[in-house]
């Protein structure tokens, strides 16, 4: 036996992770997913509690939306369960003070009544099952299994009546899956991806899966929109990835936005010019949205290699088809803007206006370093969520008291009131100027927990959204999926809760 | 309208999935499936399960967000793993170094009941084990990570030195310092306290 053999009975095998470990790390991992903290100002505490601030709503005339939801929650099933079950016993933490108990099931009745999720063994967001959910309920009305030769769906997307849906089926690729509740193997799409309508009847439950004829489409679908009326599937493609072993990948090139009518099959093609992609940096297929025209989409691009320079365009779908960039025109967000609603985002119906969240998680405390039997004050160091202690900064301020430097890590408080608070911002945006226009509602709490959203109605007065949920902390984030309008937020029911902390919602 | 799922080819190779979650970011998801447990194994057997835990969510969170910056000749993202993992285990130094000398003291019982690793009963079983840790303690940090890179992560000198980004001599050269500095300390002592036995045809 050797030195090596020898440090390897000394450092011996520990157990696997304990499952809790798992999932509280792939949850960090999805709130990573989830995007960049947003730039707003800090908003105030209210001690700690579950807060939604009232705000003016912009008019938008009605309009219905699929949905996204902030991938978080897989990772927090149980515990968001749990948790937003005592919210909703005690919503008092919900509102506002003084404001009166929300009605409930008039809040549920602003929203759509059914929703998708795909179930299954597969990646995050992708399913072998299509559920119809009851949004009020969280009741399971249906549900529709992958057709073969496909293994999983890999994208859903709403019309506006409530009732019809297109879905994505794809063969799937298995990677293994440790500790996960699907057992060792899951799946995610690969190959062509071929598309079905789904609608729902007047019960609620889904009828069989109707194939489109649309040609299948190959290579990556990373954005998936149908039109408020459901006669138009707008798709955008990444162009297959070919490594070869030992060089390096050739810079992305070729994405692809198609638009078909459904009836009839026939699509129009437009091309991103250069090296970039069109998407977000976000998943599932929330890059694309639809005026209420069915003719203006909404698309997010990512220009250059490693997609440097973001950009948000409107696109004429009736023009026939090119180079995408000439087909659109930019929405003049500031590249400050830009870096602040990385998240989901919503083209109003009069095509006027953008909804979407704005996350920003603000310190209080952070870790304080000083060394030991100075006179000197102690260094402080901002908190910045658990990457606090290895920050450069912070590293800096080490290094700089050297070797004798005590360090006192500020813990968070019980009543969330200490170190780390996030900020959520229903937020509406101007088309044509690229600002702010309106703010659709606010949400706070402890932890590092962020925020979309999913769904709005007609006039903003109504959203589906998701944000910082009752009990978050740093080390074990929650989301809570509700309802927000007239100024309070409605906690789905925890069946709902659960649903949607398994996977993505379609609305 | 029903499945049956099935593994339909070998697996993805990393850099296709890394390179696919730029756009799509969900796929990174299967980079943190794969390699989660081996990680987190690593980091345990360094710095105690109670640290590990947290510091493995870490890992593929500051992987997630350098994985633009990923070297996509590269088909298999272990070593690059390994590489911020051992980064992040810099930040623990003094964890690190309080375990060896637990470690170190275990010889003579004297770690607490209380301890989460519990090292008593492993370290006992290795009448060297005490002054191995020791050894350990005194390496050099740069020293003990390729050690500990090929010991516990089982990478090779080619991937160590991947996931440290430093040339493949001085990857050579800090092991052989670690190595010479353990058996020094060792007395060039069995380390393990045991007879190798030999077969003799």
């Amino acid at each position: 036996m050797d030195e090596l053999e020898a440090v390897q009975r000394l450092l011996a095998e520990r157990p696997p992770p304990a499952s809790d470990v798992v999932t509280a790390a792939r949850a960090s991992l999805e709130q990573a997913v989830a995007g960049p903290a947003h730039g707003l100002a800090p908003l105030h505490l209210n001690g700690g509690r579950y807060v939604l601030d009232q705000a003016p709503v912009p008019p938008n005339r009605w309009r219905r939306w699929r949905g996204w939801l902030a991938p978080a929650a897989a990772a927090a099933a149980v515990a968001i369960v749990i948790a937003v079950s005592l919210a909703v016993s005690n919503t008092v933490g919900f509102r506002q003070a003084g404001m009166p108990p929300p009605a409930t099931p008039a809040a549920f009745a602003k929203v759509p009544r059914y929703f998708v999720t795909l179930t299954g063994k597969a990646l995050p967001y992708q399913g072998e099952h299509a559920e119809v959910v009851a949004t009020a309920t969280g009741a399971v009305l249906g549900s529709v299994t992958v057709p073969k030769p496909h293994t999983v769906f890999t994208e859903a997307a709403a019309a506006g009546d409530d009732r019809t849906f297109v879905l994505a089926a794809q063969r799937g690729k298995a990677v293994t899956y440790v500790g996960g509740r699907h057992g060792p193997l899951m799946y995610y799409g690969v190959g062509p991806a071929k598309f079905y309508k789904l609608v729902i009847a007047r019960s609620g439950r889904p009828s069989a899966l109707t194939a489109l004829p649309v040609s299948p489409v190959t290579g990556d679908v990373n954005g998936f929109a149908l039109s408020p009326d459901g006669s138009k599937l707008a798709v955008s493609v990444l162009p297959p990835i070919r490594l070869r072993p030992g060089r390096p990948a050739p810079p992305p090139r070729g994405s692809r936005l198609m638009v078909f009518t459904l009836a009839t099959g026939a699509g129009r093609d437009w091309t991103l010019p250069g090296i970039g992609w069109i998407g977000m940096n976000k998943p599932n297929a929330q890059s694309l949205s639809w005026a209420g025209d069915n003719r203006t989409l909404l698309f997010q691009d990512q220009l250059g290699t490693g997609g440097a320079t973001p950009q948000i365009r409107l696109l004429d779908t009736a023009t026939p088809g090119g180079s995408v960039l000439a087909a659109s025109r930019p929405v003049p967000f500031s590249a400050k803007q830009l870096s602040s609603i990385g998240g989901v985002l919503i083209l109003s119906a009069d095509g006027t206006k953008i909804f979407t969240a704005a996350t920003t998680t603000v310190t209080h405390g952070g870790i304080t370093a000083q060394q030991r039997r100075s006179l000197r004050p102690p260094r402080q160091c901002p908190w910045r969520g658990r990457a606090a202690h290895y920050s450069a900064h912070c590293q800096k301020i080490f290094k700089e008291l050297g070797k004798r430097a005590t360090r006192v890590f500020n813990q968070e408080r019980r009543d969330g009131g200490g170190s780390l608070v996030t900020y959520t911002t229903y937020r509406a945006f101007s088309v044509r100027t690229g600002k702010p226009a309106g703010v659709l509602g606010r949400l706070h709490g402890p932890g590092d927990t962020r925020g979309d959203v999913n769904w709005a109605n007609a006039t903003g007065d109504a959203l589906i959204a998701d944000g910082p949920g009752p009990g978050s902390t740093i080390a074990s984030p929650r989301l809570a999926f509700g309802v927000v309008t007239g100024g309070s937020f409605t906690p789905f029911p925890s069946q709902v809760q659960a649903l949607l902390s398994m996977g993505r919602g379609t609305w | 309208m029903t499945v049956t799922a099935r593994p339909a080819g070998p697996p993805e190779a990393d850099a296709t999935l890394i390179e696919q979650s730029w756009a799509r970011p969900e796929r990174f998801a299967a980079i943190f499936e794969r390699y989660f447990g081996q990680i987190h194994q690593y980091l345990a057997r360094r710095v105690g399960d109670r640290t590990a835990d947290d510091l493995a969510a870490e890992v593929f969170v500051a992987a997630f967000a350098q994985r633009q910056r990923y070297d996509l000749a590269r088909e298999c993202a272990r070593p690059w793993l390994y590489g911020i993992a051992t980064n992040l285990i810099g930040t623990y130094r003094r964890q690190e170094q309080r375990r060896y000398q637990a470690l170190a003291r275990a010889g003579a019982s004297a770690v607490s009941p209380s301890d989460e690793d519990r090292v008593t009963d492993r370290v006992s079983a290795s009448a060297a084990g005490p002054a191995l840790a020791a050894a350990l303690a005194s390496l050099e940090a740069g020293d003990r990570d390729v050690l500990l890179l090929i010991a516990l992560a089982g990478l090779d000198y080619q991937e160590a030195a991947q996931a440290l980004g430093i040339p493949y001599g001085t990857v050579c050269s800090r092991l052989n310092r670690a190595r010479r500095r353990l058996r020094e300390a060792l007395g060039g002592a069995n380390p393990a306290g045991e007879v190798t036995e030999h077969s003799h045809g």
